[in-house]
């Protein structure tokens, strides 16, 4: 019973630093000693992965000879992390690390545990052909399906910690020899700027990261797709990953990254190339369409061939009102419908979408309160604006177009192309981390090839 | 030669249908005009070669950095004033014609002021952008836009309503002495390229002038003034042709498509037109903002760190052009483009005078 005698007491920085994290419950401070050898260990329970810690940690320390064989085992871990300071410390161990005192060391392992490391279907850009996982909610996990995916040795990733509260890992990835060194800098340095008290996922940092608190396009695409990250990386953008969120950001995007699905690189080229047309009609059509009914009905009714312009001029017969409350009216059921049937569980969204879609607009034509014609161009702006592939775009796109029928409301038929044209030079004249926004890449072949061009 | 600099010379040459450029030559149809489209070809074709020839000395500098460094003040403010003059009053004859053009043909019933607040709000913020964005703006109107003029074209050269009986009696005026004012009238058409006095801060590499370039400005010169003149004939023959204010506009109206949604060929007209003028009008009255910018630098007019000079002249212009379309007529609209077209070639003589005083100055 003499060991138990002699059995030391632990490390006063250990005693220290369980004390500030007192009360929390799962604080542990465990003495490990056989005969004259003693370690302790210092860990959150809720954190770590107990199987690991027995294995790695607990059980080579009955199994060795002495202290000092422990300790340089311990030292040569994979999972080593450096001790710099106890805030560091105090840090790492709310993270999943365990710190273990052997002959008056100290070693800081990483033993966390991770639940969301399980692959995720691909939900936001479903493809056909294409691979069908996503990315995972674990920056390891993400790190290891791109290093997977792009094999090259040029590929550098940095890890960054955020200063907000979370103190998540962010993943700075780039291809060296493809990357310009202008926007990884700019990239950095806003990064560094970055003031927020709390970044919970990509979406969120995107916001941050986008320099301007009024913003309607988005200068940096989010993405769960490996594949397109991959691409991405080969024409030399940069990609930021953050621990706990299961997308990625991509800097910089020019307007036509948005309009390409992944799929398109694993059709044939007739095929990719009919529905990139079709994509594109969608974007004008979702556009366009609302506020050509304004000024086609409203202000210049002769623009159209007289059947044509008789034919829309009688489905408004009855219809109390002008065209643009017509218009307004129609377009925020249409947007109330889609928003319910994103938000609404699935049992429910189908019967709203009946409900909305097919009975309303029945309902809303007899009564006489819009035109037929409306209804089709209602039901055509709806579909259209889902063919853009990424969701954000088509948010934005939505918007735009009540700023183009506000312009053709109070300006007429020459407002429509005047403001059309507004919108057109507010995306050129807008940037992505100094890249233009919108402008004709000749050069390339691909269209998602922005930033390699000239 | 970057394609940014076809671009400034395509945009004006393509704009001049709808300026009043073919209003004047077509008054002179009977005189002297003929034979000024041709010596306007040959000495504006000359005028490009000689102006890009000379900027290709200063890449990534604009005029006013160069004036201002090598030659005395008494020279550089004037000259850079009158050239803003210039360029402003480009600007601002497009502007006007196009806003009467729509009040006329297309929106008859909508006020002037409504219509050239619509064009002034989104113009505002155009001419404010950088000048980067303004070459993408015009890249992407001239994708945009020029497959439908040219299809125009194609419509109005097709069509067995032109006829060439017309254009060849008017071809017999040839032996005319040129008129100045008709002349003035088609060196507009090489007007663009002078945007490079402000854009030559962009290009920072010496630009190719050879044979092939030059051919190519030439030709396309000749075939849009031979477009802008003889088409109008061509469908009214040559007797009334003078008469009419908006001589294309008119022409175009005499065209159906028997086909499509839209059946009179003058709505796609305008609109298109629209896009280019409007692109034009942009270059112009940017190079005229960046001009008054370095005349007069108010560096203490400042608001969290902006400056708020442009946005003063940028409300000036705006007040401007909404005043002049209300209160001009037609007629001495048409009179201050002719004095305006008639000023061009004293506009070319002081910026090649001043470039080649700068060159001299520097020792290049």
């Amino acid at each position: 019973m003499t060991n138990i005698k002699e059995k030391s007491d632990p490390p006063r920085l250990m005693d220290e630093l369980k004390g500030q994290m007192n009360p929390s419950f799962d604080v542990m401070l465990i003495p490990l000693q056989i005969e004259e050898e003693a370690a302790f260990l210092l860990y959150l329970k809720t954190t770590v992965d107990g199987d690991k810690l027995q294995n790695v940690i607990i059980k080579p320390f009955f199994e060795m000879q002495s202290a000092q064989h422990y300790g340089a085992y311990i030292q040569s871990s994979p999972d080593i992390i450096e001790i710099k300071s106890n805030e560091k410390i105090l840090l790492e161990l709310t993270k999943g690390s365990v710190l273990i005192a052997v002959q008056h060391q100290f070693f800081l392992v990483d033993v966390k545990k991770v639940n969301s490391s399980s692959v995720q279907q691909t939900l936001m850009e479903p493809t056909v052909y294409g691979p069908q996982q996503a990315l995972s909610e674990d920056i390891l996990t993400n790190l290891n399906i791109i290093r997977h995916r792009y094999k090259e040795p040029s590929l550098k990733i940095e890890i960054v910690e955020l200063k907000d509260k979370t103190h998540n890992d962010l993943a700075i990835i780039y291809d060296e020899k493809t990357v310009k060194p202008d926007i990884l800098k700019s990239i950095r340095k806003r990064l560094k700027e970055l003031d927020a008290p709390l970044i919970q996922s990509a979406g969120e940092l995107q916001l941050y990261l986008n320099g301007k608190r009024f913003t309607l396009f988005p200068t940096l695409m989010l993405t769960e797709r490996p594949d397109r990250i991959c691409y991405n990386l080969d024409a030399g953008k940069v990609i930021l990953m953050i621990d706990g969120s299961p997308h990625a950001l991509i800097a910089p995007v020019v307007f036509f990254d948005f309009m390409v699905s992944m799929e398109d690189n694993y059709h044939l080229f007739w095929i990719t190339s009919f529905t990139l047309v079709l994509r594109y009609f969608g974007l004008i059509t979702c556009l366009v369409l609302p506020a050509l009914y304004v000024a086609i009905t409203s202000y210049n009714p002769d623009i159209f061939r007289t059947e044509l312009a008789l034919t829309v001029a009688g489905s408004r017969i009855g219809v109390p009102y002008p065209s643009f409350i017509e218009v307004v009216f129609m377009l925020i059921f249409m947007e109330l419908l889609t928003e319910a049937s994103i938000r609404l569980p699935k049992a429910i969204s189908a019967t709203a979408t009946t409900v909305g879609g097919l009975i309303l607009g029945t309902a809303a034509t007899e009564a006489a309160l819009t035109s037929n014609i409306m209804i089709i161009i209602v039901s055509a702006v709806a579909i259209s604006s889902f063919v853009i592939p990424i969701n954000e775009m088509s948010f934005s796109i939505r918007f735009c177009r009540y700023i183009l029928l506000a312009f053709t409301t109070f300006f007429g038929t020459v407002g429509f192309i005047l403001g059309f044209l507004g919108i057109l030079m507010f995306l050129i004249n807008k940037e992505s981390f100094g890249e233009p926004y919108l402008k004709m890449y000749w050069k390339s072949r691909r269209s998602e090839k922005g930033v390699k061009s000239e | 030669m970057s394609r940014f600099l076809y671009y400034f010379i395509f945009l004006t040459m393509f704009s001049n249908i709808i300026a009043s450029v073919p209003k004047i030559l077509l008054f002179e149809s009977k005189s002297g005009a003929i034979p000024s489209m041709i010596a306007a070809v040959i000495i504006g074709t000359i005028l490009v070669y000689i102006i890009v020839k000379l900027f290709n000395s200063f890449p990534g500098k604009n005029l006013p950095e160069m004036l201002k460094a090598h030659t005395p003040k008494w020279f550089a403010y004037p000259v850079l004033f009158y050239l803003f003059l210039c360029w402003f009053c480009a600007g601002l004859i497009t502007l006007i014609t196009y806003v009467f053009l729509i009040i006329t043909f297309f929106a008859p019933e909508t006020s002037i002021v409504i219509t050239t607040f619509a064009f002034v709000l989104v113009i505002s913020f155009g001419v404010l952008m950088k000048s980067r964005s303004m070459l993408y703006m015009a890249e992407i109107v001239l994708v945009l836009f020029v497959p439908l003029i040219f299809f125009l074209l194609i419509k109005f050269y097709v069509n067995p309503k032109l006829d060439w009986d017309y254009i060849k009696i008017s071809m017999m005026h040839v032996n005319h002495v040129p008129s100045y004012w008709a002349f003035g009238a088609s060196l507009y058409i090489f007007v663009g390229i002078s945007d490079l006095v402000i854009f030559n801060k962009l290009f920072t590499k010496k630009h190719k002038m050879g044979w092939k370039q030059i051919l190519i400005i030439g030709a396309t010169g000749a075939v849009v003034l031979f477009t802008t003149f003889f088409v109008p004939i061509g469908y009214n023959g040559v007797e009334q042709i003078a008469n009419l204010t908006f001589p294309w506009l008119s022409t175009s109206d005499s065209i159906r498509m028997k086909y499509g949604p839209i059946e009179r060929v003058i709505f796609i007209f305008i609109l298109s037109f629209l896009g280019i003028a409007f692109v034009s009008l942009l270059l112009h009255w940017h190079v005229a903002l960046k001009l008054l910018e370095s005349i007069f630098e108010f560096k203490r007019l400042q608001w969290k760190g902006k400056m708020l000079a442009p946005y003063i002249f940028v409300i000036i212009f705006g007040v401007i052009s909404l005043v002049l379309t209300r209160n001009l007529t037609q007629y001495q609209l048409f009179s201050l483009s002719n004095y305006f077209y008639g000023s061009l070639p004293i506009f070319f003589t002081v910026l090649i005078f001043s470039l080649v005083l700068v060159k001299r100055r520097a020792k290049l």
